[in-house]
């Protein structure tokens, strides 16, 4: 299993079982999160905190994973110094709502600042 | 040659941390990956960006090779080696896939993303990594096999 799912407050967290996101669990991550969130309309978050590698082959996982959810935003929280270097060095940081941790993600939404 | 003569030589000499050869496969590479990062994590147990970026370009360099130069068909010998002295770690791979495209690594240029998230790309940062994460890189085409090094400073 690479994906497991909990409903909080209405958002759907997807937690990233598997520790490595690399060529031989792209697209085993791609299509079990196309499943998870096919039913769901609200938010995703998707916490990667056991995850501590990522290659190119499973950024493009994450990319389609994105685009899966029809023009919706896909939120991460719990990027390990590894997998947040990968984001960054490709500027996909700027394409994901990055949050630094689960907690941090449920705060935008009180405060307000999560402009949708 | 002393027993002191030789302690001596082993403390300059070129530790070797990989020297096999593995079938290219993603889950091969996976394993071959996990093998030399415990080896080189036990060496430096700070976790240095050096030694974490050393990670990403074997997968990228492994894969590579796996999809592109043995069209993705699981099948195809890999033989790597990975060396390091104090400030470098080498690497080098030959297999026996179709050679690159105009004999030489693509040059990944920067481009912007676009706007529209269903035209992002969802592949094509490999080289870049590779390109990025390394002091210097190499490609030649020898007998038949394709032969690719890789430095990066530690």
């Amino acid at each position: 299993m690479v994906l497991s799912q909990t409903l909080k407050d209405g958002v759907l967290i997807i937690t990233t079982e598997a520790n490595r996101i690399d060529a031989a669990s792209a697209i085993h991550l791609k299509d079990q999160f196309r499943e998870l969130t096919e039913a769901h309309s609200g938010r995703v978050l998707m916490d990667l905190s056991n995850v501590n590698f990522m290659d190119s082959s499973g950024l493009g996982a994450m990319v389609a994973a994105l685009k899966s959810l029809n023009g919706r935003k896909l939120e991460l929280c719990a990027l390990e110094p590894m997998v947040a270097k990968v984001f960054k060095l490709t500027r996909m940081d700027q394409i994901f709502v990055i949050h630094a941790t689960q907690s941090e993600a449920f705060d935008a939404t009180e405060k307000g600042t999560d402009a949708a | 040659m002393t027993q002191a003569q030789l302690n001596s030589l082993s403390k300059f000499a070129p530790r070797i941390y990989f020297d096999a050869t593995i079938n290219a496969d993603p889950l091969s590479v996976r394993d071959a990956i996990m093998i030399i990062m415990e080896r080189l994590k036990t060496d430096f147990p700070s976790e240095s960006d050096e030694i974490n970026n050393t990670e990403i370009v074997l997968a990228e360099v492994l894969n590579n090779i796996a999809e592109h130069s043995y069209g993705a068909e699981n099948i195809g010998d890999i033989a790597l080696s990975v060396v390091m002295t104090d400030s470098l770690l080498s690497l080098e791979t030959r297999d026996n896939g179709i050679a690159m495209p105009g004999l030489a690594p693509p040059d990944p240029k920067e481009q912007p993303l676009p706007d529209e998230t269903d035209k992002l790309p969802e592949g094509g940062f490999g080289w870049m990594f590779i390109q990025t994460l390394t002091s210097h890189m190499e490609y030649r085409r020898e007998q038949n096999q394709n032969v690719f090094c890789a430095q990066i400073n530690i």
